[in-house]
């Protein structure tokens, strides 16, 4: 089914729950233009990761429909979905038995069936892409946290996806290394990649995002630019939780 | 007491006895390994009617003796038309059993695997077969290999139950020394010091193992 909307992806009237009673997402509607560049914030639980996760096939949808590429996703094509989105999660990410150069080659050789020189070649690009080429025979858990989600980054765009999702990528981080994530994300989103990231780096939100949009309690209460969300928030609720966010962040820079 | 010269000449004849022993137990192991993992594997999988056949085999196999699961496949399966030697017929028996056992380790395995490595594989696009195949299974087994290697140890020295339907292994040899000699408590002693060397030895193999395998930086990373 073909629908003559120009999103890249469409979201429509989302309603997850993972033990039938709660619902986690309750009605989430979401529209993502070719390009553009979104920031989900919101408290803790209140579903960020569930709606990442269901755009990608990740948890049953209740009730709903996604759109990916003018496409209803569905069973039978979610493995195809899948190869064109990428996905960044806040830890775990990459497999821990293999090195970094073989966790970015693997899903080139295995999803992408290209020949194991060809998918060598790319992923070692991918790697000098950010900064880890040195490090390519070294396994995860011996390179630092950042070096690990720049890695991650790495395999995500190796594979060439028109969407890209990172969630929370910076928060399981020692503060020494949130920097040098963000700088990457930075650069490969000026790159023109479409992207929806989960994080609770403000800057990074002002600086990167086209829509920023509020989630609370499974609902979107708010979306827009920036300059409308972050700066002059309606609802109480965004107030209270920027409030706490900034507060959170002055305390830490002291 | 102990006549050494004694055991000294009843030892080689002991020792063709545990070429039978590991190959019962070896092989029997390998064949519960892949059984084993395929039973782990429709135990976990969202198949009711699989994942349930899967637990009513494993509870069945640990619920009843090895003793009489061999004296089943040895002198039952024939009133059914199936036929084995007593070698094959203790392989099936120990394979079939083990498997129930290795299964439940596999599982145990699997489920300590972070969930967040699962949803990155599949989030790649991979197949549930390859994501199975590259990193459930090797995380997993890497996860458990004491546990395995124990369970190859048990099989070694269970694998002395087979003597019952004859085949020459090394406790059966012991047996019929003892039948010739009368001297039990010098050859039983004698088999059980191989026994123990065997054990001893697969023990060892498994540390070794298992920092050969182990996944660098894994355990002494925090996050
Ligand atoms: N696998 C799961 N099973 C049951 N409940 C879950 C699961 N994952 C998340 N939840 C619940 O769903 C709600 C939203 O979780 P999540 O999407 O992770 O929120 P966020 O990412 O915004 O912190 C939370 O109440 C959480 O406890
Ligand atoms: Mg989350």
């Amino acid at each position: 089914m073909r629908s003559m909307s120009s999103y890249l992806l469409s979201v429509k009237n989302l309603r997850v729950s993972y033990n039938n009673n709660v619902e986690v997402l309750k009605g989430v509607s979401l529209n993502v233009e070719k390009g553009e560049k979104v920031v989900i914030i919101g408290p803790s639980g209140s579903g960020k990761s569930t709606l990442l996760k269901a755009i990608d096939g990740l948890v049953k949808i209740k009730e709903g429909e996604i759109f990916f590429d003018g496409v209803k996703v569905t069973n039978d094509n979610i493995i195809k979905v899948r190869s064109e989105i990428g996905f960044v999660f806040q830890n775990y990410t990459l497999f821990p038995h293999f090195t970094l150069l073989k966790n970015v080659m693997f899903p080139l050789q295995e999803v992408k069936k290209l020949s194991r020189e060809e998918s060598e070649k790319i992923a070692s690009e991918a790697l000098e892409s950010v900064g880890l080429l040195e490090k390519a025979q070294s396994y995860p858990f011996e390179v630092s946290g950042g070096q690990r989600q720049r890695a991650a980054i790495a395999r995500a765009l190796a594979l060439n996806p028109k969407l890209l999702l990172l969630d929370e990528p910076t928060s399981a981080l020692d503060p020494e290394f949130v920097g040098e994530v963000l700088e990457i994300l930075e650069e490969i989103a000026r790159k023109g990649i479409t992207m929806i990231v989960v994080t609770h780096e403000i800057d990074f939100a002002e600086d990167v995002a086209t829509n920023v949009v509020f989630i609370d309690n499974g609902e979107i209460i708010e979306i827009g630019p920036p300059s409308e969300v972050l700066v002059s928030p309606r609802s109480e609720r965004l107030k209270k939780f920027l409030s706490r966010i900034i507060r959170k962040k002055l305390i830490y820079q002291k | 007491m102990i006549d050494l010269g004694f055991l000294t000449s009843i030892f080689p004849y002991l020792i063709q006895g545990l070429v039978f022993t590991l190959e019962l137990s070896v092989l029997g192991f390998i064949l519960g390994f892949f059984l084993g993992v395929t039973l782990a594997v429709l135990r976990l999988s969202n198949d009711k009617l699989l994942s349930s056949i899967s637990s009513l085999y494993i509870d069945l196999i640990r619920g009843t003796p090895l003793l009489v699961q061999i004296l089943i496949i040895y002198f039952g399966l024939p009133s059914l038309g199936l036929y084995f030697d007593p070698i094959t017929a203790g392989v099936l028996a120990i394979g079939l059993n083990s498997a129930a056992y290795q299964a439940e380790i596999i599982r145990s395995g699997i489920k300590s695997i972070p969930k967040e490595n699962i949803e990155s594989a599949q989030s790649l696009g991979l197949t549930d077969f390859k994501i199975y195949k590259f990193v459930v299974l090797p995380l997993a087994i890497r996860n458990v290999i004491p546990a395995l290697t124990n369970e190859l140890v048990t099989l070694v020295k269970d694998s002395s139950l087979v003597s019952v339907i004859g085949v020459a292994e090394l406790t059966r040899r012991g047996e019929y020394i003892i039948a010739w000699t009368f001297r039990p408590f010098e050859v039983y002693l004698l088999v059980a010091m191989i026994y123990f060397v065997i054990c001893y030895f697969l023990s060892k193999l498994s540390s070794k193992l298992e920092k050969v395998l182990a996944v660098p930086g894994f355990f002494s990373a925090k996050e």
